[in-house]
């Protein structure tokens, strides 16, 4: 059972008029109303309750690591490590993830 | 050099910000070293609420609370709009429904119950085994297809999130004229607002921090928070929903705190604005009015609840079917004997404070309105050991 609260992501088929058709993954398909201006054909939404909410912007997964990365240097630093060190510490860890958002940001543009 | 065809944005979600593991211990550091400071200087619980139930679903689910410092206490609010829907309004459409009216509804308000038995039914879904008319759908579209037909009525409950879903089809007259509205809609902030003086008003430990709603914010925007942070000198972080963005979120709350500044940040970047939905906000303020509205075992929130404007009374279910709109006079307490829904709802309980709590209220037989929903405190703490089963079992595999 669908919780009528719960938003969930999905990839945009086909948008026609107030309503677009979306695809959940795993061959989940639905119809929905359309309330954000500016959804075109594959970009990443969300869906809540039978409605496209809004639009998920893949560059901004970054910002939300962003805020990992100040809080983690910052304590770092506290801790005794010059800043410079402490961002090559966090940037490592980061590295993989931020990789995988330029991939899939690339394939974006490119498709 | 070509990308593997697994990775897309829906999976990246899942890779980031859901199963991952590295990120999750360093912001569980974090979390502690932050909390520890702060314990260190005030001696004081941390008390951090959360206003949606999807909030409390990822928190349970994921075990988040099994991550947090003993001095840091994560709890649930306000978040739940089946929850907070007025048994009075659950009575008048287990009516129309025994009239004949078929009732469309969403599947977590089908198992709704009441708290007398309407004409021997006590949901919706006891009204449909009774004869009634009800059908479950998976948004308001299925009943604008379905109503062409057979007509009925939309039993419209929801938050801010839901209510463009029902705003732009009717203000696009995409609806049919036998498609009959029950507006219910209520609204978030107010009740936040409640909930956050309700904890004052009994002296106990103050919410210090806001887990802020990220898909109500998606629609209403990050600034509505800022109003209340500043109102109750406290941090609020707006908050997505995989673990990871939970945990950052708290981490945020956590510095504020260290650091002495309140303001409201936005860790939800990725969906969430300071403006909101604007084109979808501008479609519900056309439609609908704000007015004062009653919420279930609360009574009267002012200006808590969204109303069809007279534009649209042609859609209106209260004028159709002769249904008086509850006034604060009218109004009943209306949970069932013993129910502590209003107390859990306002984070003043837990659901194991309830003598009901998996004995007579179970999610296969929910007494209470906060058993019944995905997202009520209740059923999510029933489904995945929120009363410190999840705890107890962390403890005895050693990965606390």
């Amino acid at each position: 059972m669908v919780g009528m609260c719960w938003a969930v992501p999905a990839r945009v088929i086909k948008v026609e008029g107030i309503t677009a058709q979306v695809d959940f993954g795993g061959g989940a398909y639905k119809t929905v109303v359309l309330v954000t201006e500016g959804v075109r054909e594959g970009d990443l939404v969300l869906v809540h309750a039978g409605a496209i909410i809004g639009k998920m912007r893949i560059e901004e997964f970054i910002e939300s690591l962003e805020l990992y990365r100040e809080m983690a240097v910052a304590l770092a630093v506290e801790g005794g490590l010059s800043k410079e060190e402490a961002e090559r510490r966090v940037d490592e860890q980061l590295s993989v993830w931020r990789r995988w958002v330029e991939e899939v940001m690339g394939a974006g543009s490119e498709g | 050099m070509e990308r593997p065809r697994s990775m897309d944005g829906l999976s990246l979600i899942k890779r980031v910000f859901r199963n991952n593991r590295s990120l999750a211990e360093s912001l569980r550091k974090l979390i502690w070293k932050y909390a520890e400071d702060l314990h260190r200087r005030t001696g004081e619980k941390i008390k951090i609420m959360n206003f949606c139930g999807t909030h409390e679903w990822t928190t349970v689910h994921y075990g988040l609370r099994t991550l947090m410092p003993p001095w840091v206490e994560l709890v649930a609010g306000p978040g739940c709009p089946v929850c907070i829907t007025p048994a009075y309004y659950v009575d008048k459409v287990i009516e129309l429904a025994l009239d004949g009216i078929t009732v469309y509804t969403f599947g977590d308000a089908y198992r709704l119950p009441t708290v007398r038995p309407v004409r021997g039914a006590r949901s919706l879904a006891g009204a449909k085994s009774l004869g009634g008319s009800v059908e479950v759908v998976y948004g308001f579209l299925d009943a604008v297809r379905r109503a062409r037909e057979k007509g009925g009525v939309f039993f419209g409950i929801g938050f801010e999130t839901t209510a463009p879903s029902y705003a732009i089809p009717l203000e696009s007259k995409a609806v049919p004229r036998e498609l009959k509205f029950l507006s219910v809609l209520r609204l978030t902030p107010p009740a936040a607002e409640y909930a956050i003086e309700a904890a004052l008003e009994r002296g106990l430990t103050p919410v210090q921090g806001i887990i802020a709603p990220g898909h109500v914010s998606t629609v209403i925007g990050a600034r509505p928070w800022g109003v209340l942070a500043e109102k109750f000198s406290i941090p609020a972080v707006v908050s997505g929903f995989e673990p990871i963005d939970l945990l950052i979120s708290v981490a945020m709350i956590l510095r504020m705190l260290r650091e002495g500044r309140v303001k409201v940040e936005i860790e939800y970047t990725r969906a969430v604005t300071w403006e909101g939905n604007k084109a979808a906000l501008k479609a519900v303020g056309r439609v609908f009015e704000t007015v004062d509205a009653a919420w279930r075992g609360l009574g009267f929130i002012p200006m808590s609840g969204w109303a069809l404007r007279s534009e649209f009374s042609q859609y209106n279910a209260f004028r159709e079917y002769g249904i008086e709109p509850l006034t604060p006079e009218k109004w009943v307490h209306d949970l069932p004997p013993l129910c502590k829904c209003a107390e859990v709802t306002l984070g003043l309980a837990k659901p194991t404070d309830c003598p009901m709590f998996m004995k007579s209220c179970t999610p296969d037989k929910p007494w209470g309105p906060c058993m019944v929903s995905m997202e009520g405190t209740c059923a999510v703490w029933a489904r995945f050991g929120g009363g410190g089963l999840a705890e107890k079992v962390a403890e005895d595999i050693g990965v606390v």
